[in-house]
C-alpha cells in the first residue's frame, strides 16, 4: 500500500494505482477527456496534469503516472490551469461551434471543461480542416469534425468489445478515427462508442434531434433479453423510451451494453403491439373487452378441467416473467387448475441445470459473472458468448487483458474469440476443441481420465467434499484419449494437454451454454463438466466454477419459481412430502403430487389428445419449438388454446383468446440473472391500450377459478416469495434498489452469495455421477450434415425480430455452410438452397464461412418458419441435406 | 576465396550511395578488365559497404609494394586507364586519385563502428569473419557467463546511441530481471530524421556486427529466443543484406539452434516499417511489429517489463549493437578509455550542410564542434559566408550558435546548450541559412509525422508553424516569440511521448540564439540570411557585390542587367524570385 497526500488529503491505495485513482479516492476531482476506468490509460489529452509539491512546473500526467510513497501531489495551480487551458483553447481551434445544434449540448466533457476554464476567442491563426461525417452506418452517427481524438471509442471497441471496428487512421493533423476502407460500420453496434465518447463526435442515430437530454426522465432497469442482467438508463419522455445508456456506477455491468441492450428496444412502442384482449368468433379474431376475455378463458378452463380433470390442462411461459409473475403463474396452474404440466418456453436449455443441481446440490451458475476475470483459465462448452451474451463477452476480455487466463473452447463451431488490446497471444491463445458436434461428454469424461492417470486431482476436496470417487474413477477408464480422439475427431495429445492445462490452472472455471440446438444431452453434459471442475477442486473457490448461460432475462428465476413440471419454488421436488405440505399449507389448497410434463410433452400429449387445454404465456413455439409439423398438430388438436403476449404472433393466430400483456418496461418486479443476481425491475412507461401486467391476468384468471390470488402490488408477492423461499428470504425490494442480491439470501442482514458452495455442500457432499457418453450420430447418406442452430448477436426472438433496426442490420433467414463443403457442392454466397431433413424443409439463402466445421450447418433459431420445419420434439440432432433451388425445380 | 595467392585487393563501395553513382556497373567492367588482361587468378575484387565519404564511386586498389591508393569518383571510363597503368603497370592514376581531403577527412576520425565499413564484403560472412568477425561471440559463449557480458557492457559506459542515451548495461540487466518469457531483443533501424543515414550505412557495410551485438544480447539477457530488426522499407539495399547476412549467420551456426556449441538458441526476424517517423519510438515500434498501429504508449510498464507481446523487451538502436562486439571482445577497459566521463566511446555523425566534406564521421565523444567542421568536415564550403550554427538531432535536436563552436559533444553537454546528440544528425549552416526558415522546416516535419496522439504535439505544433508561417511571410506579431515560447515550453512539458517533447526545440533553441533574427523578421520585416522570399528585396548591395557576375548566368529568366565592371540590376518585373542568384552569390550581395 502507499500512502500519498493530494491537495492536502492523505489517501492511501495499492500500489500500482494511478494518481488520478489515488484522488478519486480522496475525493478530489481532476478534469480529463480521455480517461475511462474500465480502459488502459491512454494518456492522449493531457488535461489530467498535476504538480509535485517542490517540483512545480514538472507537469504529471495523473491518469496513468503511478502514485508513489509520500507524494505530495497539487491538482491546480496557476501553472496547471494555463496548461489544461491551452489544451481546451487547441482542442477547440478544429472543433465545430455548433453546440446549440449537438446532440451533446450541455453533456459535453468538452463544453464543461471549456465552461469551467473560461475561454474567450482563439488567438491562434488557423484554418479548419473538415472530414467527412457518416450519417449512414446503422444506429451510429460518426462526425470526426467533433471528435477530439481521446481515443475511448477506439479502445473500448478493441479491449470491451474484441471487436476493434474503429481504429486511428492518419496521421498528425489528417489523424481521424476510421473504420477500415471507409466503409460504412459493419460491427456489434453495441454503442459502447456512443456511451464513451466525451463529446458529440459518436451520436446515437435512434436518438438524434429526437428530443434533448435534459427533458429526459431517465430510469435505471434492468433488461428483458438475455440472463447477463445488465442494467439499463432507461431516458423516456411523455410515456416512450427515447434511448437507452449504461451508467458505469450503477448495475453490475459496469457501463458496459450490448446492441440488444442499447437499442432493442423499438418493439415496446411498435405499432404492431396487441392493445386489446381477443375473442376468436367464427374463425375471426374480435376485440373484447377484458371481462368478456377472461370470463371464455375462466368458463373453458374450468370446463376442461371439470370433465377431464388438471391433467388434461397445461401452461407453458416464457423466461422473461418476472418471478413475481413466474410464481403467480405455477401456483395459478398448480392451485387453480390442479395441474403440474408447467413448462418452460424453450425449456429444452434448462437440463442443464439441473444436472448442475444433481452433483452440487443447486440448479444454478455457481459463481457470479465479475469473478471470469479472475480464473486462471476458463474453458468454454458449447457456447458462444460473443453472440448469445455479450456481457460474459465482455467479462472474457476483461479476463484477457488483466489476468490474461488460458482459454479451453470446446466447441463445434468456430466461434470468436478475440485479443483485446493489452492480452497476450502467446498466452491467452484458446486452445480450440473443435470436436464433432454431441461428443461433448466424451471429451470432458477423458479430461477426467487424463487428470486421475497423471494424478492431476485435487485429492483433498475429493475426499473431503465428494462422494462416488471410486465409480467415476472406473467409469472413466474407457475414456482414454485415444479411444476418444476416434469419437471426437480430436487429437489425443490435445486432449491430454488440455487436460493438464485446466488441472493445472490456480483456477479453473467453465462456462457452458445452450447453444447449438436441441442436442437433449445438456443435463448428462453438465454433470460430467461437475466431474471435471470437482476432480480438479475448482468449486467454490474464487474464480472457478460452473456457469450456465441460460438465454433469458429470467430463466434462472422461472426455475426458482418453479415454473418447472416437476420442482415447487425454492427448486423443491413435488415428490419432498414435507415440502409440498408446507406449499400446500401456505396457499390453502392441494398440491397435484405426481411430476407433471415439460414444453416437449406437452405438445407431444396434445397431439394424442392427452392435453386440451393450453395456456401460453410469451412463447411462440411455431417459431421456436423443434418440429413445426408436430406442434402445427398439437395446436389443432387442443379444445382450447389460449396465448398472453405482446405480438400476435403466428401460434397466438391458433388461438381462442389473446391476452393483451405488458413488456418488461411497463411493469414491476424482478428478474434473477443467470448468476443468481435478482435485481429490480422499474415500471418506467403506461402501458399501451388495454395491455395488462402478466401478474394481473394470473390474478384475474385465478379468481375466476375459485383460487384468489390477491396481492395489490408485486411487492406483496415477492412477500410471500421470501416466506415460501428460503433462498430468497432476505430479499425485498427495498434493498433491491441499492442493487442486485444473489441468492441464497436467506434474511434480512444477509450479504447475499455471489459464489455457491463456499463452506462446502449444505452439509452433504458434492456427487461424482459416472456419465456415459451419446450414441455417435447416425450417418445418414442422404442427410450429409448435422444441423446446429443458435442465437445471433442481433436477435433473441420475438422482441428482436419486433425491433426496427435490428431488423435491418440482419434481416432474413439464412444458412452458414462451410466454404469447403459449399464448393463441393457447388453453392455460391447468397445462393438460394433447399435445407431437408427427415421432417421437412425450408428454402433460404446461403452464407459461407469457416465458422461451421465441414460436416456441419448453421441456422439462427429465430427467424420463423425456419429451424423448426427441420426439426422434431423426439430427435437431438438433425441430420439435413442442403440442396441448390434450382436443382431440386427441375426434378 | 582462396585470398593467399592473390596479391591485389581491389575495394569498390557498394553502399546506397555508391550504387545510385554506378558501382555496380563499376564492378562489372572491372571483372572485364581483369578477365582481358588475365589478372582474375591474382586480383580480388571486393564490394563493400560505402566508408562514409560520398565522393563515389570510391575504389581502393591494396598491391603489396604499391601500398593502398585510393580512387574518388570512378565512373566506367575510368576503369580500363586504371587497369593498365595501375594493375598492369604498377603505376597509380595521379589523376583519379582522392586528394588530401581525403585524407584529412579520415585522419580525424576513431573508426570503432564504422571500422568494417568500406573494408568487408557485406554479403560474405567470410569477410567479416576474417575481421575478428564473431570472436566477441565466441568468447562469451565460451569464457564468459551473461552476467559477466552485462557487467562488461555497464562498465564500458555504453549508452543508446539512438538519442535518449540510457545505459546500455543497465537496460539488459533490469530486462534480464524480469522472469517472464519469452522475452525478446529488438534492433531499431527505423532510422528517421532528416540528414541522418548512420545506420544505413552501418546495415549496408557491416550488418553481421550489428546481428552479433544481438546474439550477444540476447545470451546476456536470457530467455530470449527471437530478435527482430525493425529496419525501413525505404532501405531496400540494407534490407536485402540483412537477409542475406542472417542467412549466412544461419548457415554457420551463428543463429539457430545451440549457438556455437552452446545451449543458446536465438534466430532474428526483420520487419520492415512503413515509413512513420513515430515508429522510431520504441513502444510505437513494438505496436507496429505487433501488426498494430504505431502510436507510443503510456509508461509505465517499460519495455523491459512488457514490451513486444507484453513479454520483457530489450530494444537497441543499430550503432548501439554494432558497439558490443568490440567491447566484449576487447574489454570495458579499453573502451571506456575513450570518450569523456559521462559518454564513452565514439559517435557516429552524419555531417551534412556547408561544410566541404559531408559524410558520415566517427569521432570520440568529447570532440568539439568546431574539430569536427574543420577536421573531417574540411572547413566551410563557402569562406565568405562564415559559420553561423549547427543543427544536432535532427526535428529533435536544436541549433547551437558559433559561440558554442567548442562545446564538447557528449550527452549532458547538448543537452545543456539546448540541443541533443540525437541519433547523429549534423548539419552545418552558414550564414545564408535563415534560423526561423531552418525551425520552419523541422518543425513542419514533426507536424507531419505527429502521430496524432496527444493533443499538444497534435494541435500545438500546428500553431507553432502556423506562426512561424505568417512570421516568415513577413506578417509576424509583436507577441509571436512570447507564443512560440510559451506553447514550445507547454509541449515540451506536456506532451506524451520523446518525440513530442522534443519536437520545440529547433524554435526553442533558435530563438534561445537568434532572437534577433526573428525580431528582424519581425519587426523590420528583414531576413538577414536573404531566404524569406516575401522579405527579399531582390536588390543587388553594392557595398557587398564583387562585380562577379555569377548571379547573372545563374538567372534562369534573364532578369539581371549586368556589364563587366558594373553592378547588376535586378529587373523585378521580370524576376521570378527563384533566388537562383541569392545561393549562387559568395558574397551574400543581394538581398
Amino acid at each position: 500500500m502507499i500512502t500519498l497526500t493530494i491537495d492536502g488529503h492523505v489517501v492511501t491505495v495499492k500500489k500500482g494505482a494511478s494518481i488520478l485513482s489515488a484522488a478519486e479516492r480522496a475525493g478530489v476531482r481532476i478534469p480529463t477527456l480521455c480517461h475511462d476506468g474500465r480502459l488502459i490509460p491512454f494518456g492522449a489529452c493531457r488535461i489530467c496534469i498535476v504538480e509535485e509539491r517542490g517540483r512545480e512546473g514538472k507537469f504529471i500526467p495523473a491518469c496513468f503516472t503511478p502514485a508513489r510513497e509520500g507524494m505530495d501531489i497539487v491538482t491546480d495551480s496557476e501553472g496547471i490551469r494555463a496548461s489544461r487551458r491551452k489544451k481546451l483553447e487547441l482542442l477547440l481551434l478544429n472543433h465545430p461551434m455548433d453546440c446549440p445544434a449537438c446532440d451533446r449540448r450541455g453533456n459535453c466533457d468538452l463544453q464543461t471543461l471549456v465552461y469551467e476554464y473560461g475561454l474567450g476567442d482563439t488567438i491562434y491563426p488557423w484554418e479548419k480542416i473538415t472530414f467527412a461525417v457518416d450519417d449512414v452506418s446503422p444506429f451510429i452517427r460518426r462526425d470526426p469534425n467533433k471528435c477530439i481524438l481521446c481515443g475511448k471509442c477506439v479502445r473500448i471497441c478493441d479491449e470491451l468489445q474484441g471487436r476493434g471496428a474503429l481504429a486511428f487512421i492518419g496521421r498528425g493533423l489528417n489523424t481521424r478515427i476510421g473504420t477500415s476502407y471507409d466503409q460504412v460500420l459493419a460491427c456489434e453496434f453495441c454503442g459502447q462508442c456512443i456511451d464513451v465518447c466525451p463529446v458529440g463526435a459518436l451520436t446515437s442515430s435512434l436518438f438524434d434531434y429526437e428530443t434533448r437530454w435534459w427533458e429526459l426522465k431517465e430510469q435505471s432497469t434492468v433488461c428483458g433479453y438475455c440472463g447477463c442482467g445488465c442494467t439499463l438508463m432507461v431516458g423516456c419522455k411523455e410515456g416512450k423510451i427515447k434511448r437507452v445508456e449504461s451508467d458505469p456506477g450503477r448495475g453490475d455491468n459496469g457501463g458496459n451494453l450490448c446492441v440488444k441492450g442499447r437499442f432493442g428496444w423499438e418493439y415496446v412502442h411498435s405499432p404492431l403491439r396487441l392493445t386489446s384482449p381477443l375473442v376468436k368468433k367464427g374463425g375471426t379474431f374480435s376485440e373484447v373487452s377484458w371481462e368478456e376475455a377472461l370470463e371464455v378463458t375462466a368458463r373453458t378452463l374450468r370446463e376442461i378441467k371439470d370433465s377431464a380433470g388438471g391433467d388434461a390442462l397445461a401452461g407453458i411461459a416464457s423466461g422473461r416473467l418476472t418471478n413475481e409473475e413466474g410464481y403467480l403463474f405455477q401456483k395459478f396452474m398448480r392451485g387453480a387448475l390442479a395441474s403440474n404440466h408447467i413448462g418452460h418456453a424453450g425449456g429444452f436449455g434448462f437440463d442443464g441445470l439441473l444436472g448442475l443441481r444433481e452433483s452440487l446440490g443447486s440448479a444454478a451458475t455457481t459463481t457470479g459473472l465479475s469473478e471470469i476475470r479472475e480464473a486462471d483459465v476458463i474453458m468454454l462448452v458449447r457456447c458462444n458468448p460473443y453472440e448469445m451474451h455479450p456481457l460474459v463477452k465482455i467479462e472474457l476480455n476483461y479476463a484477457m487483458r488483466d489476468a490474461q487466463p488460458r482459454v479451453i473452447l470446446m466447441n463445434p463451431v468456430n466461434c470468436r474469440m478475440s485479443h483485446p488490446a493489452g492480452s497476450s497471444p502467446l498466452r491467452t491463445s484458446p486452445r480450440f476443441l473443435h470436436h464433432t458436434p454431441g461428443t461433448e461428454i466424451a471429451l470432458i469424461n477423458s479430461m477426467v481420465q487424463v487428470i486421475i492417470e497423471e494424478d492431476l486431482i485435487a485429492s483433498q476436496f475429493v475426499q473431503s467434499s465428494t462422494e462416488g470417487w471410486e465409480g467415476l474413477k472406473k467409469q472413466v477408464e474407457n475414456y482414454t484419449p485415444d479411444a476418444v480422439e476416434k469419437i471426437t475427431g480430436i487429437e489425443a495429445s490435445r486432449i491430454r494437454e488440455s487436460a493438464r492445462t485446466f488441472a493445472q490452472g490456480a483456477t479453473a472455471l467453465s462456462l457452458l451454454g445452450p447453444s447449438w440446438g436441441f442436442p437433449g444431452d445438456e443435463y448428462h453434459l453438465a454433470i460430467a463438466l461437475a466431474n471435471l471442475a470437482l476432480v480438479t477442486g475448482n468449486v467454490g473457490k474464487r474464480g472457478s466454477g460452473i456457469y450456465y448461460l441460460s438465454d433469458r432475462c429470467n430463466s434462472q428465476g422461472a426455475l426458482d419459481m418453479g415454473v418447472v413440471p416437476h420442482l415447487l419454488p425454492g427448486q423443491v421436488s413435488l415428490h419432498n412430502d414435507t415440502e409440498r405440505k408446507r406449499f400446500e399449507a401456505l396457499w390453502k389448497t392441494e398440491l397435484p403430487p405426481q411430476d407433471g410434463m415439460g414444453a416437449l410433452e406437452i405438445y407431444q400429449a396434445a397431439e394424442r389428445g392427452r392435453v386440451r387445454g393450453l395456456y401460453l404465456v410469451g412463447d411462440n413455439p411455431l417459431a421456436t419449438c423443434p418440429g413445426y409439423d408436430q406442434t402445427v398438430r398439437a395446436l389443432a388438436a387442443l379444445d382450447f388454446l389460449v396465448v398472453q403476449e405482446l405480438f400476435l404472433t403466428e401460434t397466438a393466430r391458433h388461438a381462442r383468446v389473446v391476452l393483451p400483456a405488458c413488456c418488461f418496461a411497463e411493469k414491476e418486479g424482478t428478474y434473477t440473472a443467470l448468476d443468481r443476481r435478482v435485481q429490480k425491475l422499474k415500471r418506467l412507461l403506461p402501458p399501451p391500450g388495454g395491455c395488462l401486467p402478466d401478474g394481473t391476468i394470473f390474478m384475474k384468471l385465478s379468481g375466476r377459478l375459485g383460487f384468489p390470488l390477491n396481492y395489490a402490488l408485486p411487492g406483496e408477492v415477492m412477500e410471500e416469495i421470501t416466506n415460501a423461499v428460503p433462498s430468497y428470504g432476505g430479499i425485498s425490494y427495498q434493498r433491491l434498489e441499492r442493487g442486485g442480491l444473489s441468492w441464497p439470501c436467506s434474511d434480512a442482514a444477509h450479504p447475499g452469495t455471489p459464489r455457491l458452495y463456499q463452506n462446502g455442500f449444505n452439509g452433504n457432499r458434492a456427487k461424482l455421477i459416472p456419465v456415459e457418453a451419446p450414441p455417435p450420430l447416425n450417418h445418414d447418406a442422404a442427410y450429409p450434415f448435422t444441423l446446429l442452430t443458435g442465437g445471433l448477436l442481433f436477435h433473441s426472438g420475438s422482441l428482436s425480430m419486433m425491433s426496427l433496426h435490428l431488423k435491418k442490420v440482419c434481416p432474413s433467414n439464412y444458412v452458414e455452410i462451410n466454404r469447403g463443403d459449399a464448393a463441393r457442392l457447388g453453392i455460391a454466397e447468397g445462393e438460394e438452397v433447399v435445407v431437408r431433413s427427415r421432417s421437412g424443409e425450408v428454402a433460404l439463402s446461403v452464407t459461407l464461412s469457416e465458422r461451421p466445421f465441414p460436416g456441419v450447418v448453421f441456422m439462427p433459431h429465430h427467424f420463423s418458419p425456419g429451424v423448426a420445419l427441420l426439426t422434431s420434439k423426439e430427435a437431438g440432432y438433425t441430420r439435413v441435406a442442403v440442396e441448390k433451388k434450382e436443382r431440386i425445380k427441375v426434378r | 576465396m582462396n585470398s593467399a595467392r592473390k596479391s591485389t585487393t581491389i575495394l569498390i563501395c557498394q553502399g546506397s550511395s555508391g550504387v545510385s553513382a554506378g558501382a555496380r556497373e563499376v564492378f562489372s567492367a572491372f571483372s572485364r578488365e581483369l578477365a582481358k588482361h588475365h589478372l582474375s587468378e591474382t586480383c580480388t575484387l571486393v564490394k563493400t559497404g560505402d566508408r562514409g565519404l560520398f565522393k563515389d564511386v570510391l575504389v581502393d586498389v591494396i598491391m603489396p609494394d604499391l601500398g593502398r591508393v585510393t580512387y574518388d569518383t570512378i565512373t566506367v571510363e575510368d576503369v580500363p586507364r586504371i587497369a593498365e597503368e595501375h594493375l598492369v603497370g604498377k603505376r597509380p592514376v595521379e589523376k583519379l586519385m582522392a586528394g588530401d581531403y581525403y585524407h584529412a577527412f579520415f585522419s580525424g576520425q576513431e573508426r570503432l563502428v564504422l571500422r568494417n565499413c568500406g573494408e568487408i564484403d557485406p554479403e560474405d560472412i567470410e569477410s567479416y569473419l576474417a575481421h575478428d568477425g564473431f570472436k566477441a561471440l565466441t568468447k562469451a559463449l565460451q569464457k564468459m557467463s551473461p552476467n559477466e557480458v552485462i557487467a562488461e557492457i555497464t562498465k564500458s559506459g555504453l549508452r543508446g546511441r539512438g538519442g535518449a542515451g540510457f545505459p546500455t548495461g543497465r537496460k539488459w540487466e533490469e530486462c534480464r530481471r524480469y522472469e517472464r518469457l519469452p522475452k525478446y531483443t529488438i534492433c531499431n533501424a527505423d532510422e528517421g530524421d532528416p540528414g541522418a543515414f548512420m545506420d544505413r550505412a552501418l546495415l549496408e557495410g557491416d550488418p553481421f556486427a550489428v546481428i552479433e551485438g544481438m546474439i550477444l544480447s540476447a545470451y546476456a539477457i536470457g530467455g530470449v529466443k527471437d530478435g527482430y530488426i525493425y529496419v525501413r522499407a525505404e532501405y531496400p539495399l540494407a534490407v536485402e543484406r540483412l537477409q542475406v547476412a542472417l542467412e549466412q549467420c544461419r548457415k554457420r551456426g551463428f543463429l539457430g539452434r545451440d549457438i556455437l556449441g552452446s545451449n543458446l538458441t536465438f534466430d532474428i526476424g526483420i520487419k520492415r516499417g512503413a515509413g512513420a517517423f513515430v515508429c522510431g519510438e520504441s513502444t510505437a515500434l513494438m505496436y507496429s511489429i505487433e501488426g498494430k498501429r504505431g502510436m507510443p504508449r503510456i509508461k509505465p510498464p517499460r519495455s523491459v517489463e512488457s514490451g513486444l507481446w507484453t513479454q520483457p523487451t530489450n530494444l537497441n538502436n543499430v550503432e548501439t549493437f554494432a558497439n558490443v562486439p568490440p567491447i566484449v571482445l576487447n574489454g570495458s577497459e579499453w573502451y571506456a578509455a575513450m570518450g569523456t566521463k559521462g559518454s564513452k566511446g565514439t559517435k557516429v555523425f552524419a555531417l551534412t550542410g556547408k561544410v566541404k566534406n559531408t559524410g558520415l564521421v566517427e569521432v570520440p565523444m568529447g570532440t568539439t564542434v568546431k574539430d569536427l567542421v574543420f577536421g573531417p568536415g574540411g572547413g566551410m564550403l563557402k569562406n565568405r559566408i562564415g559559420f553561423k550554427a549547427v543543427q544536432l538531432g535532427g526535428p529533435s535536436g536544436g541549433c547551437l550558435p558559433a559561440e558554442l563552436l567548442d562545446t564538447p559533444i557528449d550527452f549532458d553537454s547538448l543537452s545543456s546548450a539546448g540541443s541533443m546528440m540525437g541519433s547523429g544528425g549534423m548539419v552545418i549552416m552558414d550564414k545564408s541559412t535563415c534560423m526561423v526558415d531552418v525551425a520552419r522546416f523541422f518543425l513542419n516535419f514533426s507536424v507531419n509525422e505527429s502521430c496524432g496522439k496527444c493533443v499538444p504535439c497534435r494541435m500545438g505544433l500546428k500553431v507553432m508553424l502556423n506562426i512561424l508561417d505568417r512570421i516568415i511571410a513577413g506578417e509576424g506579431k509583436e507577441e509571436d516569440i512570447a507564443f512560440l515560447e510559451e506553447m514550445g515550453n507547454d509541449i515540451s512539458t506536456t506532451a506524451h511521448c520523446g518525440l513530442g517533447n522534443s519536437a520545440p526545440n529547433p524554435v526553442l533553441s533558435t530563438i534561445r540564439y537568434f532572437r534577433e533574427e526573428y525580431e528582424s523578421h519581425i519587426r523590420e520585416k528583414k531576413c538577414p540570411a536573404h531566404v524569406c522570399t516575401t522579405m527579399v528585396a531582390f536588390e543587388v548591395d553594392q557595398a557587398l557585390c564583387t562585380q562577379c557576375g555569377r548571379c547573372v548566368k545563374a538567372c534562369p529568366v534573364g532578369a539581371i542587367a549586368w556589364e563587366k565592371k558594373t553592378y547588376p540590376v535586378i529587373d523585378k518585373v521580370t524576376c521570378i524570385k527563384c533566388k537562383n542568384c541569392i545561393s549562387n552569390c559568395d558574397f551574400m550581395a543581394i538581398g
